[in-house]
């Protein structure tokens, strides 16, 4: 074959190795050059256009072999389609009664006046990649910017959390998953009240860093995000806490517990801020008009009425922020 | 080096990426999967130094680093350590045997590797760095590789190349 051309002949290629190494040496300082922010957000916008692309490939592959795997297994396919269509139904029923539950709630916290964390819709998307690889633990979902799914939206399925929205794609949007070492999560403890940052850490799971009453902890105790970082919903299950060999705290992830495959992009909690130009006015009872005090623990910074200095000029050098009508 | 080799290394080049989309399918996160760059690595390696070869291997590692979110810049640098790991072990053959040449290449490969991916997490300033998974993927490239060399492979590789 003529196509070793020049090296067969035994001639040094000091020019060609010249040229290899010197391509090494180029990775060596665009790896280099990517500890800058700047650099690094340059690198992002192409990282969105190449996760549609990565998207596409991972999607080939998946129906490459669906077709393959599925050639021959027409009746067990049909069985399989079939029990899950009667899943569907039985789901369907528990949908129009947590529609009915839904909408007594949102009818008793309206008597009530109660301000919450507003409930966010959120969107539904199908895993389609799954990317692992010795830096990140990622995943792609088919559902992007069309969508309504902005970057730090939260991921959630049946298990729990699972992670949150890093870019965000026409069409796909990765997810950084709650294992992975860039992971930060505010959590808290169901029974102890404690609360910690979840820390990612990759085959291990995750584990808890900073909590405020490490001894409170229970080995065993259900996790929740506490919502403190205003970017996820509070009350998402996170997992349940135990202590390693070494007496670190850690968290069994809940997301471990399954396969990830549908998850739920859900946005942020829409607490508007407590200076914000247009609040709305405070709330008064429908029969007697007066302004309702809420219960200390219902009220949040959504519920906030900031009281303005100049209505009360004898109170104001030493007047503390109040939180709720007074 | 003719058109038709280029042609063929590019041609892999593809094979190899789609190879690699193959295992972001939804289920694959904890299923070993073979590394189809280090396998390009150390079979272009056996036929001897090439430019286009080695670009090849970086668009694909450059690939690589967009679907598994790694920094720019990491697997392609893996992927040349493996390839000139390759390309020293058979630059002793003879007096080294070919076969042994072919194990220092693949075995040497993917320890370069490995290390080169860790460097580049450092340089790059990355929070972590897995080794788990890494260390399956890589046992089981070499594992299949005698089966991935024939496929690579369209010619013998020894004989052409002294």
């Amino acid at each position: 074959m003529a196509w070793y051309g020049r090296r067969r002949s035994g001639e040094q290629r000091s020019g060609a190795r010249a040229v290899v190494v010197g391509f090494g040496l180029a990775m060596l300082g665009v790896l280099a050059i990517q500890t800058s922010d700047i650099v690094r957000g340059g690198i992002s916008a192409s990282r969105r256009s190449m996760d549609t692309a990565t998207t596409s490939m991972a999607g080939f592959a998946t129906s490459a072999t669906s077709w393959s795997i599925g050639f021959g297994q027409d009746a067990k396919t049909k069985a399989a389609l079939e029990a899950k269509d009667r899943q569907i139904l039985e789901l369907q029923r528990w949908k129009d009664l947590a529609d009915t539950m839904s909408l007594r709630m949102d009818r008793y916290e309206e008597l009530l006046h109660l301000v919450g964390e507003a409930q966010a819709q959120g969107v539904t998307a199908r895993v389609v990649a799954e990317a692992e690889g010795p830096f990140a633990a990622t995943r792609i979902a088919n559902a992007g910017a069309v969508d309504g799914v902005q970057e730090g939206f939260a991921a959630i399925n049946e298990h729990g959390l699972i992670g949150r929205v890093i870019r965000v794609g026409p069409r796909s949007s990765r997810i950084l998953l709650l294992s992975d070492y860039n992971s930060r999560i505010p959590v808290m403890g169901a029974q102890s009240q404690d609360r910690a940052m979840l820390v990612g850490d990759r085959g291990q799971g995750a584990r808890l860093q900073n909590a405020e009453t490490p001894g409170k902890i229970i080995e065993g105790e259900l996790w929740y995000t506490s919502g403190d970082d205003g970017q996820l919903p509070q009350g998402v299950k996170v997992g349940r806490a135990r202590r390693d060999k070494n007496g670190e705290l850690r968290i069994d992830l809940s997301m471990m517990e399954g396969h990830i495959d549908f998850v739920r992009l859900v946005p942020p909690p829409a607490i508007p801020r407590p200076d914000a130009p247009d609040l709305p006015p405070p709330p008064t009872a429908k029969l007697t008009g007066k302004p309702v005090a809420k219960p200390a623990a219902s009220q949040t910074p959504a519920a906030a009425k900031p009281t303005t200095p100049a209505a009360s000029p004898s109170a104001a050098p030493t007047a503390t922020p109040t939180r709720g009508p007074q | 080096m003719t058109g038709f080799w280029r042609l063929w290394v590019t041609l892999m080049t593809v094979a190899a990426a789609v190879f690699t989309s193959f295992g972001l399918r939804p289920g694959m996160a904890g299923t070993w999967w073979p590394i189809a760059g280090l396998w390009c690595a150390a079979v272009w390696a056996s036929y001897g130094l090439s430019v286009w070869a080695a670009g090849c291997l970086i668009v694909l590692g450059v690939m690589m680093d967009y679907m598994a979110e790694g920094p720019i810049g990491a697997w392609p640098l893996a992927l040349l350590c493996a390839y000139g790991t390759g390309l020293v072990a058979w630059d002793r053959a003879p007096p080294l045997s070919g076969i042994v040449a072919e194990v220092i290449a693949v075995v040497g490969g993917l320890v370069a590797a490995a290390l080169a991916l860790a460097i580049a997490g450092t340089i790059s300033g990355q929070a972590g760095f897995a080794r788990g998974d890494l260390t399956w993927n890589l046992l089981i490239t070499a594992i299949l590789y005698p089966g991935a060399r024939f496929a690579l492979v369209v010619a013998d590789a020894k004989e052409q190349r002294r």
